[in-house]
């Protein structure tokens, strides 16, 4: 599994990756400038990911505008339903108004409020594959 | 003409009523009727309003004149006189109660039946408007809402309004019982009566109609708070007091809770603030453990991977620690528990250190930081010099976050008009004013003071689009009002925003004399003035600001001082209007063609501005001459002139100055043009046509060339095509031309822009656009090239990055590498190179995966690249 971790703070995105480590091929943006420019890079190798974790905040560009941008790009090369990447967005901030908008505009597919432990972070990875199948 | 007045005869006898009559129409008088009984006559008023009645009292029938008097008045307000042959004390009593407006006696002669009238005619108009005016005070004394009360000086309630009745709770003939001292409640009493008795003495006219604020007692004791205001009259010869009440529970009430809401606020404020301190401590505590304990843990022997998680648990452990302790600070520096600690400090020293630490920020983004101090400020400064560095972290770290092309340039200078006392040797003290200059995102002009005030972001919204909690400037601004300084900021969306602040400090020494301020060193000025104590204040000041000074009593004697030496400034203390010529003389035999002319007048002198600055007087100063004021005129008086004479002195020393060659085979037309050109400040070289222009153009190095279209030997066209085409070293072939030619048609402008002209000047040339037109190409120009050498700076820093990064991948500092290899991808987005972007990013997500190898390769195609790109330049 090709994963992408979005997050700003340095120590957040080393456990994550500690944590994803053993379960796919994790690659780091550290702001929503990087995310996009990632999401870009993989498609051009034709190997686009499988699941991106988004920070909601961040600098430059947040998460949510991330995931309307990938959301968009996956538009433009018709890409639908299930062919469209996972994205877990990240946020320390429980607020309904943020994950509504994730959600329902953006096409979250889940949400972590941070700081989460291993088992809550991989269970939700189940889940939200499992859905699809 | 007056209508004539309607009157109504009542008399039963008919010879008298006939008399009356005719005597009425004598003079002048119309009558309604003549009728002889009462009842009667109350029908006619009803009908047919007269304006006088003429009423015998004897009259026949059940009605005689009183009553029948008495009947009309209920119906009419008219002016009655009574007819009588009798004058009994009874009759005159009974009529007295229907106040008739005159009583003539039987038989009367037609001037008293004159008087009689227009005396009633005239009582009655005065009864009426003063009827009408009670009827007015009445109103407003009814309607009031505060409470009126007039007592006699003994106390007693003579008068009062509905709103008193209201307010105290009693009705109105009550009132007149009681004193109004018992209204009033016992611990006003003694302010009551000495309020009473300071406005019955006349002496003391200032507390009438001042307001007293105290508590008075309704009827059934409830105390209640009022305002009042008195005032003295006097009535039928007897003194009384009005009194106002207004009635203030409310405004009382809100004031107290007003108040409590003040307090509560102040207390939650502290709470707060107490709050934030403790729980701050509370979270350090543990901190420190965390930071003691992965940092000993680092010291033991591990695997690589529990070094790196350790390693990650330091680093954001200490940036937690760093902003705990920005709060706490924050708290500390907002309840005043900070005190500045004033130390001797190199200024110099500390602000290069600081820029220093911004480098590789600065760097990382491809900003330029710049920093420019003032010689003339003195190595040692006394101050907080902390507090100082915290100021400018907190402002520069933000001018570096909130740009993303460009530079910050931070300047430091005397603030001249702050530091007047200073250079007076009068204070210790010197003012520096600091600018931190960006040309980032800019603040809305409604923000610029809200960026002040605490957490506050322009964008507060979630998605933060700027990292940081906003307590920088909060902080920043409450350190600068701790010292006494003054910060403020200019800004304009996108162009950028320059933080200002200006700061006193102490200095260590004081000036000496002969420091002096720079602007003003070595020049020399004439003070004339008769008196003495005047020349000795302006010679004090003037000496100050660095001036050598001349002195003389009279200005007849100004003229050969002012020949004689290089004076560039004349204040002269008043001027008769005889001696307005020596102004004009002065100015005639000066060397300088600008000397600068002060008049000082006295403050309220009348006198004819432009008439004084037509004579060549550059300013008036009133009296007493201030040093801020003088300095301000001086100021704006040398900054003319010194940016004159510096643009002049650059011109002429500067060989590297603008070049412009300027081919025109007329000769008077080549000697206008330059001539012109030159007093602008550029250097020109003359051309007689085509050929020799080429000549000029291989020889020299020109920025610019003026072409006219025709000339012999080799016309414009041609030499431009030939320039153009160019493949000779000694010739840019892409220097700006411009055509000048006597036709000005589309067509032909047209021609000449294909041809290769850059622009087109029509003869006979407009100065203003000429050099307009010049100046924008100069411009652009300027601009290539400052993008050139961008560019090639930019190029230079590619290199160095690269190398960077090759050493440390082969060094296994995959740290540092992934740094540079961020560098070498901002510089690739900038200079547009998609390859070295896309490969440095590549190299960036490898590092951070550790897949050294795959970073190894993707470098060596991004060097291929880069040495590609390199080598082009």
């Amino acid at each position: 599994m090709k994963i992408l971790i979005v997050e700003d703070d340095f120590g957040s995105r080393k456990v994550m990756q500690k944590y994803l480590a053993l379960y796919g091929d994790c690659d780091i943006a550290v702001d929503g400038e990087e995310a996009i420019e990632a999401f870009n890079l993989a498609w051009e190798e034709g190997e686009a990911y499988d699941l991106i974790f988004l920070d909601i905040m961040m600098p430059k560009i947040d998460g949510q505008q991330v995931l309307k941008m990938i959301r968009s790009k996956e538009n433009e090369m018709g890409i639908k339903g299930t062919e469209e990447v996972k994205v877990i967005m990240t946020t320390v901030l429980g607020d309904p108004k943020n994950v509504m908008e994730a959600f329902h505009k953006g096409g979250a597919n889940s949400y972590l409020v941070k700081p989460f432990s291993q088992k809550k972070l991989l269970d939700e990875i189940k889940s939200i594959f499992s859905k699809n199948e | 003409m007056h209508s004539r007045k309607k009157i109504l005869i009542v008399e039963d006898e008919n010879i008298v009523a006939l008399d009356m009559k005719k005597r009425l129409d004598h003079l002048g008088y119309e009558i309604v009727d003549i009728l002889s009984s009462g009842e009667k006559a109350v029908e006619k008023v009803r009908e047919n309003k007269p304006d006088l009645i003429l009423m015998d009292i004897m009259l026949k029938g059940e009605m005689d004149g009183i009553e029948t008097a008495h009947e009309i008045k209920k119906i009419l307000n008219i002016p009655i006189i009574y007819l009588t042959a009798y004058s009994d004390s009874i009759t005159i009593k009974r009529a007295k109660i229907t106040t008739p407006f005159g009583y003539i006696s039987k038989p009367f002669s037609e001037n008293d039946l004159h008087a009689a009238i227009e005396l009633a005619f005239y009582k009655h108009d005065i009864e009426l408007s003063l009827h009408e005016s009670e009827e007015w005070f009445r109103k407003v004394f009814n309607a009031s809402i505060d409470a009126i009360v007039a007592i006699d000086l003994n106390g007693n309630v003579i008068l009062s309004n509905p709103a008193a009745e209201k307010m105290f709770k009693i009705q109105g003939e009550e009132f007149k019982q009681i004193q109004l001292q018992s209204f009033i409640c016992d611990e006003s009493k003694a302010l009551f009566e000495k309020i009473i008795n300071s406005i019955l003495n006349e002496d003391n006219l200032s507390e009438r109609g001042k307001t007293v604020e105290l508590v008075c007692l309704k009827k059934d004791s409830m105390p209640f708070p009022v305002e009042l205001s008195l005032s003295t009259g006097n009535a039928g010869g007897k003194d009384f007091i009005l009194i106002i009440f207004r009635d203030v529970t409310k405004r009382k009430k809100t004031e107290e809770s007003l108040q409590k809401a003040l307090k509560n606020a102040e207390v939650a404020s502290k709470a707060k603030s107490d709050f934030l301190s403790i729980i701050s401590h509370e979270i350090r505590t543990p901190m420190n453990s965390i930071l003691g304990m992965s940092e000993l843990a680092l010291k033991t022997k591990m695997t690589d991977e529990q070094e790196e998680i350790i390693s990650v648990i330091r680093q954001s452990s200490n940036s937690l620690l760093f902003l705990l302790n920005s709060i706490l600070d924050f708290s500390k520096i907002r309840s005043g528990k900070i005190k500045l600690e004033m130390y001797k400090f190199n200024l110099r020293k500390l602000l290069e250190d600081i820029v220093d630490s911004f480098y590789s920020q600065a760097i990382f983004k491809g900003l330029e930081v710049y920093l420019k101090i003032n010689p003339d400020i003195p190595e040692n400064l006394i101050g907080d010099s902390k507090r100082i560095r915290q100021i400018f972290v907190n402002i520069i770290s933000n001018a570096i976050k909130f740009t993303e092309e460009g530079e910050v340039i931070i300047r430091v200078d005397i603030s001249y008009e702050k530091s007047l006392a200073h250079y007076l040797n009068k204070d210790k003290k010197i003012w520096l004013h600091f600018s931190i200059k960006d040309t980032g995102v800019g603040i809305p002009k409604n923000k610029s003071d809200e960026i002040f005030e605490d957490f506050t972001q322009i964008e507060s919204s979630y998605n933060r689009t700027y990292s940081g909690t906003g307590l920088g400037l909060a902080i920043t601004k409450t350190l600068i009002k701790l010292m006494g300084a003054e910060i403020w900021v200019d800004s304009e969306i996108g162009k950028g925003s320059t933080f200002h602040f200006r700061i006193p400090f102490e200095i260590t020494t004081i000036l000496r004399k002969s420091k002096k301020l720079a602007v003003f060193k070595d020049l020399n000025s004439l003070v004339v003035d008769n008196n003495e104590t005047n020349r000795k204040i302006l010679t004090e000041i003037l000496g100050s600001l660095g001036f050598e000074i001349f002195k003389i009593e009279r200005i007849r004697d100004s003229i050969d001082i002012v020949e004689q030496n290089e004076i560039s400034l004349v204040v002269i203390n008043e001027l008769d209007y005889l001696e307005i010529d020596f102004v004009t003389e002065i100015k005639k035999k000066s060397k300088f063609k600008n000397i600068i002319i002060l008049l000082l007048l006295p403050i309220a002198a009348i006198y004819n501005e432009t008439k004084l600055k037509d004579l060549g007087v550059f300013s008036i100063v009133r009296k007493p001459v201030k040093a801020t004021e003088l300095l301000n005129v001086l100021m704006l008086a040398y900054g003319y002139k010194i940016d004159k004479k510096r643009r002049k002195v650059e011109t002429q020393k500067e060989e590297k100055g603008i070049n412009i060659l300027l081919a025109e085979d007329d000769a008077g037309n080549q000697k206008v043009i330059k001539r012109l050109l030159e007093h602008e400040g550029y250097s020109v070289y003359c051309a007689d046509n085509g050929n020799e222009a080429l000549s000029v153009l291989s020889e020299r190095k020109i920025d610019l060339i003026l072409m006219d279209l025709r000339m012999p030997v080799l016309d414009g066209i041609e030499a431009t095509k030939i320039i153009r085409k160019s493949n000779d070293n000694n010739i840019n072939s892409s220097i700006p031309i411009i055509a000048i030619s006597a036709r000005a048609l589309q067509q032909d402008i047209e021609n000449c822009l294909n041809i290769g002209f850059n622009d087109y000047i029509v003869k006979p040339i407009n100065l203003k656009e000429f050099l307009k037109k010049i100046e924008d190409i100069l411009g652009e120009e300027n601009k290539k090239r400052t993008n050139k050498l961008r560019k090639k700076n930019k190029l230079k820093k590619l290199s160095i990055h690269l190398d960077d990064l090759k050493r440390s991948l082969s060094g296994e500092e995959y740290n540092f590498a992934e740094k540079y290899a961020k560098y070498v991808q901002s510089i690739a987005k900038s200079i547009n190179n998609n390859i070295i972007k896309t490969e440095a990013f590549k190299i960036i997500l490898s590092i951070r995966k550790g897949d050294v190898d795959y970073a190894l390769s993707r470098f060596s195609v991004l060097e291929d690249e880069a040495v590609k790109v390199l080598k082009e330049k």
